[in-house]
């Protein structure tokens, strides 16, 4: 195709492919960034906690009875709660702790381990019953907890703790870590390391979503007490029906909320998933409009220009001849479009990272960018194309 | 060179049916200057977009330079106005856009020619015209009579067998009308055949053979007929059509 | 000669409906995302007191860990809140024109068994600045009074919602309510106009709606209260009694003052530098000085409030309307070009070029207004499909006066931007050069 005769041409119509031009770039540089954002929210969502989350309910149960403030009153209705819940047909396991997978927080502690020379952060949450069971954990080294972990005398403080594998090469590097000693920052209660979880995640602020310690016992008091319950698969619902009335026939004088693990993670997740729809709408829209925009500028140069394309028609030229003159003037426009796009694409980057905490460009979306814009402007222009091709060459003829 | 027999040729809308081309006969020799006349809506130009082969036909034969050209694709028509055919047009059809070597360019460009031999062609064109140094003016910076003299060039540079001309005079006056008639002689001269449509006298008589048109037809002025009256709406629909 | 401008503007935009549907649908869409995530952003940027968040003032002190920052990968971070015994300290200056420690305590509400079974409360506890502080209107009463606080007594100030689900609305003023195990009298009852889009007075638990009830922050040691948000600390308790629970390191008290004046704010500063000076003397604040006592607007982006994304949303939107606009520009350019003819004669019937000029920019205007008001009922449902996607309990999402002003003030700045480069093409042509053709 004659590109020089074309460009030269181009000249004269600067403020059309101008706007085309601009149009197309900033279309990249939003597209491109849009993706990526979109891009950063899935990572985040990609984590896995390490649980069986679909079939993890929770039930909470806020005593108002006067007679929750007695401690051996709160150890009979604990307890009575755990094995009405275990004999819930469906029920795999049940635990009563003070951890939620996807809350997206919990509680955490400062503390010292033996051989490592800082202090360090991590989650801790005490937990009483089959902790393992209710989460679907998987255990890397060691074993879960026993009942006797757990003393007798609720002012004695447990011997022993789990970790996560992740904490665990933070303390101790890969070596199996059964026997070692973590402390709070005192250096009072010891707590001896008697299982590692093979795989754990909650978020949590200041990057401390990977680590965690448990220990088992007493993970209530007289302000209420908190059950994971794992269900058998597809169980979740009957389950969920069944534990506020399982839970009243226990002991009344408490209010009770009961919900799954998903819809925590849902709710855990909602802002990531608000940004992935508005930004794949904002996409979608704006290569529309683009298209739109490229396709209504071209059909108003081909209706202006019917003479020309008469003439040109006249002077010998084919149908295809005028469908790739079209095309060709197209393909310059865009592809000046996108070279500018690109820059604009890393400017806007540059420019989000530096105000905000958004990730940085990869390249390859760059590519698929400007593959998916270019492709988008070569769809765009085929109708006015083809409308030009059927100018009729004695167009020419006329004089008006 | 060019010949037609019985070609006719009906513009159709909803409700009426123009008859633009009836029974229409012409023969053309190679070299030969030839000059349609007409009032409006006689069919003049309607014959000249079939010649040019801008328009297709109804029924009747063509034949051009030898070949019949009555049934050939869109493709195979653009081929030919292309290499075979020059056009010169009342309103210069000049593309806006492109200056004038670039307006000369244009069929070149389509004929798929190389650089050279483009360049060549163009040049030596436009020094037949005189306008060798306005080369990288655009159109809306020459009078009336240049621009009309770059599209003689850009028939020029075409080489072309047979030149179609439609009012070349119309939108000049008599001094700039005159250069371009000396132009159009002096072609036809080095053996170009030159079809023009006009309805300026003065400019017909310039061409060897002056041909009538009048109702889609080619009429015989040695034996005159009696025209039938004439349909008034196919009058005014012709006029419409050009 | 306006409203003829008008005419002629409809008139013309009638005349070809598919085009006219592609500018108006070009203009709302662009106003529609750019409204939408603007609104979102807005929700979170919004002064909530104007004219006083700037005299309003949050206190931190570090009083953390020597060994170790309160984040321990930023060593100028210093903790959220503030301990019980440093807030009592504070609350002993008298610069402050009105001034509340403040946290947020769980209780259980005993309603009368026939309006409905028990149901938990998040409460406010604070001071009785706190009311005329934060600007909070009243349908019924006030808050209480300073010897409620010196006393304490056991009052509340209660919301509508709580009003509604403590005593079935009305004026419950002088009524009283169970609160776990004591009896508390109505005070107050808060305006149903006080719905501000999150507790804009507390950034430590996220963008949630304020508690539904307000009590005297002194019940705190009588009733043994631990707080029911966040609770940061580093160091171990003397001993589990409460009173080494009050005493102790642990952060969980946060803390406003009101500084009208520079000078008061300066008094502020000293004084407080002043108390963390001396505690130094006792073995306290072991880490360098570190005092932040910061204004409203300056807490709320040091909390960082609006969320990144909702940052980089309105940044793209805007965008996305320029994408707009000069699609707008294209198609109002070949719109008017295609006009020539008409204008040249308008031209040659005596028009100015500034007429031709003001008649386009008029058109363009319509566009605009048009296009802009379907754009802005648009953003409305876009933001009540996102308020439906977004969890309860948090901000409340909606468009307010200043946002659909914004939008307005947006879609006529498109339409007048979009307009100006076409109108001044089609007014440069000149009068007389069409007619010789025609």
């Amino acid at each position: 195709m004659p590109i020089g005769p074309i460009v030269r041409a181009m000249k004269h119509n600067r403020t059309r492919f101008a706007l085309i031009i601009f149009e197309i770039a900033i279309t990249l540089a939003i597209v491109t960034n849009a993706v990526n954002m979109i891009l950063a929210q899935r990572e985040q969502m990609k984590k896995t906690s390490g649980f069986d989350d679909d079939n993890i309910l929770w039930a909470s149960a806020v005593p108002f009875a006067p007679e929750f403030k007695e401690q051996s009153y709160i150890e009979n209705v604990v307890m009575g709660d755990l094995r009405a819940i275990r004999a819930i047909p469906g029920v795999k396991a049940v635990a009563a702790t003070g951890f939620l997978p996807w809350q997206g927080g919990g509680s955490s502690g400062t503390m010292k381990a033996e051989g490592y020379p800082d202090k360090f952060q991590a989650q801790t949450y005490g937990a009483r019953g089959d902790l393992l069971g209710a989460l679907g954990a998987k255990l890397k080294y060691g074993r879960a907890f026993t009942e006797n972990d757990t003393p007798v005398d609720p002012n004695e403080s447990t011997k022993v703790c789990i970790i996560s594998s992740k904490l665990s090469e933070k303390l101790w590097g890969k070596a199996n870590p059964i026997g070692r000693v973590i402390t709070s920052t005192e250096g009072q209660t010891p707590r001896t390391v008697v299982g590692v979880l093979d795989e754990f995640y909650n978020p949590y602020s200041w990057n401390i979503g990977d680590y965690v310690r448990f220990t088992p016992g007493r993970a209530y008091d007289g302000t209420g007490s908190f059950y994971l319950i794992r269900s058998e698969p597809g169980a979740s619902k009957s389950v969920a029906d069944a534990l506020e009335k399982t839970l009243v026939k226990v002991n009344a004088g408490r209010v009770f909320r009961v919900g799954t693990v998903p819809q925590v993670k849902e709710r855990y997740f909602s802002g990531n998933t608000l940004v992935i729809r508005a930004m794949t709408a904002v996409i979608v829209v704006l290569v529309f409009i683009t298209a739109l925009g490229i396709l209504g500028i071209t059909s108003l140069a081909v209706a202006e220009r019917t003479k020309q394309i008469g003439t040109r028609r006249a002077l010998g030229a084919t149908k295809g001849d005028i469908l790739k003159h079209f095309l060709t003037e197209n393909w310059i426009v865009t592809s000046i479009g996108l070279f500018l796009g690109i820059i604009a694409t890393y400017a806007l980057n540059f420019f989000l990272v530096s105000q905000l905490t958004d990730t940085k460009m990869p390249w390859y979306l760059v590519g698929v960018g400007v593959v998916l814009l270019w492709l988008n402007g070569l769809v765009a222009t085929i109708p006015p194309a083809l409308r030009a091709a059927s100018v009729s060459p004695a167009i020419a003829t006329r004089t008006v | 060179m060019l010949e037609m027999k019985n070609i006719k040729k009906v513009y159709r809308t909803d409700t009426i049916q123009t008859h633009a081309l009836e029974d229409f006969s012409l023969l053309v020799e190679s070299g030969e200057f030839v000059s349609v006349m007409g009032p409006s809506g006689s069919g003049k130009t309607t014959f000249l977009n079939v010649a040019g082969l801008l328009d297709t036909f109804d029924s009747g034969t063509y034949i051009l330079d030898g070949k019949d050209v009555s049934k050939l694709s869109d493709s195979e028509m653009s081929r030919i106005r292309n290499r075979a055919i020059g056009f010169v047009f009342q309103s210069f059809n000049l593309i806006p856009d492109l200056n004038v070597f670039d307006n000369v360019d244009v069929p070149l460009r389509y004929r798929g020619l190389g650089a050279a031999d483009r360049k060549q062609r163009i040049e030596r064109a436009l020094d037949l015209v005189g306008l060798s140094s306005r080369a990288k003016h655009l159109p809306s910076q020459l009078s009336g009579g240049q621009q009309q003299r770059v599209a003689v060039a850009r028939v020029l540079a075409g080489d072309p067998k047979l030149i179609l001309a439609d009012e070349p005079t119309g939108n000049l006056d008599s001094l700039m009308a005159r250069e371009i008639m000396d132009l159009l002689d002096r072609i036809n001269a080095s053996g170009t055949t030159i079809v023009m449509v006009t309805h300026s006298p003065e400019c017909a008589v310039r061409a060897q053979r002056q041909i009538h048109v009048l109702d889609g037809r080619v009429v015989d002025l040695e034996t005159p007929r009696i025209s039938l009256a004439r349909n008034e709406v196919s009058a005014g629909m012709a006029s419409t059509l050009g | 000669m306006f409203l003829y401008n008008i005419r002629i503007g409809i008139k013309s935009l009638r005349r070809n409906p598919i085009l006219t549907a592609l500018l108006i649908a070009a203009i709302a869409l662009g106003i529609c995302v750019s409204t939408t995530f603007i609104a979102l952003r807005h929700i979170y940027e919004a002064d909530p007191l104007p004219g006083k968040s700037d005299k309003l003032f949050y206190v931190r002190l570090d009083n953390w860990d020597p060994a170790r920052a309160y984040n321990a990968d930023d060593p100028k971070s210093l903790p959220n809140m503030i301990t019980y015994r440093d807030m009592r300290a504070l609350m002993q200056s008298n610069i402050p024109t009105r001034q509340s420690g403040m946290y947020v305590a769980g209780m259980f509400a005993h309603p009368d068994p026939k309006i409905g079974r028990p149901f938990g409360v998040r409460i406010r506890m604070c001071f009785n600045d706190f009311f005329t502080m934060f600007n909070i209107p009243f349908q019924y009463g006030s808050g209480w009074d300073k010897a409620a606080d010196a006393k304490p007594e056991q009052v509340i100030v209660i919301n509508q919602d709580q009003n509604q689900k403590m005593f079935g609305g009305g004026n419950s003023v002088g009524r009283t309510i169970r609160l776990d195990d004591r009896d508390y009298k109505v005070v107050g009852v808060i305006g149903a106009e006080w719905k501000p889009a999150f507790r804009f007075y507390d950034y430590n638990g996220g963008t949630v709606p304020p508690e539904g009830v307000f009590m005297p922050f002194n019940l705190t040691p009588v009733l043994q209260l631990n707080t029911a948000a966040n609770s940061d600390g580093w160091k171990n308790q003397a001993d589990n009694t409460y009173e080494s629970f009050l005493q102790s390191e642990q952060t969980w008290i946060e803390y406003w003052a009101e500084l009208p004046t520079p000078e008061k704010q300066q008094a502020f500063r000293d004084y407080v530098t002043n108390y963390v000076v001396d505690q130094k003397k006792h073995g306290r604040f072991e880490r360098p000085l570190h005092i932040e006592i910061t204004s409203m607007p300056q807490t709320m982006s040091a909390f960082q409030i609006v969320p990144p994304t909702v940052k980089s949303m309105s940044i793209v939107s805007l965008l996305f309307l320029i994408v707009c606009s000069l699609n707008l520009v294209g198609l109002l350019l070949g719109k008017f070009l295609a006009r020539v003819p008409e204008v040249s004669v308008r031209r040659a019937l005596g028009a100015s070029k500034f007429q031709v000029f003001w008649q386009h920019v008029v058109e363009c205007e319509l566009v605009g207004i048009i296009g802009g008001a379907i754009g802005l009922v648009l953003s409305i449902g876009t933001l009540q499909l996102i308020a439906k996607m977004t969890p309860q309990n948090t901000i409340t999402i909606g468009l307010d006066g200043e946002m659909v002003f914004v939008s307005i003030f947006l879609s006529l700045v498109a339409g007048l931007l979009a307009g100006l480069y076409p109108s001044w093409r089609v007014c440069t042509i000149a009068p007389a050069m069409q007619l010789k053709v025609q």
